[in-house]
């Protein structure tokens, strides 16, 4: 198994409810060192997963936030992204 | 100021205390809304409705958790309500593993590897990333946003969405194949692109 994998396989027991050490645990991990399509399914996956994880944050667009403000009946002046800098 | 304080002002009526409320926590709603319910104009009607709803709980507020996460609760409910309401029909998406997909894998890894920061940076990569999001059927899309993206557990995800983890899980697992599918697809055809793009700069 790739180095890379074994965290995977940890996150993967661990999504299953499973213990490490567990007979299903290991048979995932005895399986991922000698099949590198399996390994291969597995990176891919959770690189995937990881760029997702670090999409950027969208600020809430002007016009988004001033019909905002207008239902909550709250003045536009107040809110600032200077504030937040 | 601490939020206690924000919270009993709030409470009183000042208006610059609720501003205040909004304007800590206006971006964490909206972005939860944008992965959740997809369409802009969805996120900013459960923006609404989740500071209108906050607005007229704030009473219930026992500070048994930060205000932040009372109000991503309330945000997270907002935006299955109108799921709920919103029932899309199932779509098929891609999910197999045949050979033409493992060596689709097995490039995007390489290209992965060979330059992550690059294709990160690239706003046409960003672009797919987001219509690959879109492209998922909401009963796929919103336990992969809640249990991968905002890291809840696999028991909180199925209480959200009234169901069992079994099924949680499996529609993890579809969610996170298409995606990747949708990745892989998009990193071999962006690299093919490039590649003839130089060949033919080279010729010329």
């Amino acid at each position: 198994m790739k180095d890379n994998c074994k965290p995977m396989v940890e996150r993967l027991c661990d999504a299953l409810g499973e213990d490490l050490s567990s007979p299903l645990c290991q048979e995932l991990q005895d399986h991922l060192a000698k099949c590198p399509d399996c390994a291969l399914q597995v990176d891919t996956v959770r690189r995937t997963v990881q760029i997702y994880q670090t999409f950027p944050c969208e600020r809430v667009p002007g016009d988004v936030q001033k019909r905002l403000l207008a239902i909550l009946q709250l003045p536009l002046q107040g809110i600032s992204y200077k504030d937040e800098l | 100021m601490e939020e206690k304080e924000l919270v009993r002002r709030a409470l009183e009526g000042r208006v610059e205390a609720k501003t205040e409320i909004v304007r800590r926590n206006q971006d964490l709603v909206y972005n939860l809304a944008l992965k959740l319910v997809s369409k802009p104009d969805d996120a900013e009607t459960v923006l609404q409705e989740t500071f209108l709803r906050v607005f007229e709980k704030l009473e219930s507020f026992r500070q048994e958790s930060t205000l932040r996460t009372w109000i991503y609760r309330i945000a997270a409910n907002s935006a299955l309500m109108l799921l709920r309401q919103r029932r899309s029909d199932p779509v098929t998406i891609e999910t197999s593993d045949d050979d033409e997909t493992l060596s689709r894998n097995s490039r995007m890894l390489a290209s992965l590897d060979r330059n992550p920061l690059e294709l990160l940076l690239d706003n046409e990569f960003r672009r797919a990333l987001e219509a690959a999001m879109k492209e998922l059927p909401d009963s796929w899309r919103v336990p992969f946003v809640l249990k991968d993206i905002e890291g809840l557990s696999l028991q909180e995800v199925a209480d959200d969405l009234n169901t069992t983890v079994p099924a949680v899980k499996a529609a993890l697992h579809r969610a996170r194949v298409a995606l990747r599918n949708r990745l892989a697809e998009f990193i071999v055809q962006h690299e093919t692109g490039k590649s003839k793009t130089v060949s033919r700069g080279e010729k010329g």
